[in-house]
């Protein structure tokens, strides 16, 4: 899957993205609900899309086709992947590797897509792709919703357009 | 009351929140087998099967090789494994995607994200002694 070429295909055509207030309503509660129940991160609120600054993030994209399609890209401070794997797997920081980190940036991208899908198509038939790590937030060329945590920030960007 | 159980997902991470997920939420199982899709649920089910049995499987939708979907299917046609009952954790929750798993004999659903007490609530309707006080 080449998610870069694909991401940047998608806003050459008519998607939406994160400006549509709508849309960047169901993000917002689809994040702030995965943070809270599962990685028990309770974020600051900014609630407005921007440009992303981190440029040590870690990033993982989900895709998904259906009734919809579109992406959904999270990025997080690396200074937060510790921490965040470690309140997922109630394990103490010391006890999180590398590979426990990526692995749980994908469990968690997957979980705030399908928290957000299923807002915006309670009814429809969707199918999420195994979510991939990429290198550069660039590759998700929409604007992102950014949540300030105590460890650095999450951030959230999202593409959306009707099925092909 | 302990049980035996199985947590088919293909994300280890997600193996290990839900084993502790349930030990948090006062749940204790003596036996967890671990799989990684349907059909190697379904090959440690029946291995397993000659020297115990299991009592709850909890299992994702969305994996590689056999999903969700199938490995229901396959346990209830399955004489020796049909009256286990299957949990389904994961992030598909739409309306036709529950309705259709319900229809193949999923006990319950739960969608993530959940707190643990959602995990609590599902397995003591289905096991109405199973805690660990």
């Amino acid at each position: 899957m080449d998610t870069q070429n694909d991401t940047q295909n998608d806003t050459q055509n008519d998607t939406q993205n994160l400006a549509n207030p709508a849309l960047r309503e169901v993000c917002r509660q689809a994040v702030l609900e995965v943070l809270e129940t599962m990685f028990f991160e309770i974020p600051l609120d900014e609630n407005v899309p921007s440009p992303i600054h981190e440029p040590d993030a870690l990033i993982a994209c989900a895709r998904f086709d259906g009734s919809m399609k579109g992406w959904l890209c999270v990025a997080i401070s690396h200074s937060c992947a510790s921490p965040l794997a470690a309140g997922f797997l109630g394990l103490e920081e010391e006890e999180v590797g590398e590979e426990e980190c990526h692995s749980m940036l994908i469990e968690l991208t997957n979980i705030v897509c399908g928290a957000t899908l299923s807002r915006l198509e309670p009814a429809g038939r969707l199918h999420i792709q195994q979510p991939v790590l990429v290198e550069s937030p660039h590759t998700c060329d929409s604007p992102w919703l950014r949540f300030p945590l105590s460890c650095g920030s999450f951030n959230a960007a999202l593409s959306t357009g009707p099925a092909s | 009351m302990s049980k035996c159980l199985m947590i088919v997902d293909d994300s280890p991470v997600m193996r290990l929140f839900v084993k502790r997920t349930l030990l948090a939420a006062g749940l204790p199982f003596d036996t967890c087998l671990e799989a990684a899709n349907g059909v190697d649920a379904l090959e440690k089910l029946r291995a397993f099967s000659l020297v115990g049995s299991i009592d709850l499987i909890l299992t994702d939708i969305n994996m590689p090789v056999m999903d969700g979907e199938g490995l229901l299917f396959e346990l209830k046609r399955d004489v020796a494994l049909a009256t286990i009952p299957v949990v389904v954790v994961s992030t598909d929750s739409t309306d036709q995607r529950v309705g259709t798993l319900m229809k193949l004999g999923a006990s319950d659903y739960v969608r993530k994200p959940f707190p643990p007490e959602r995990l609590s609530q599902v397995l003591s309707g289905i096991f109405p002694g199973w805690s660990g006080q």
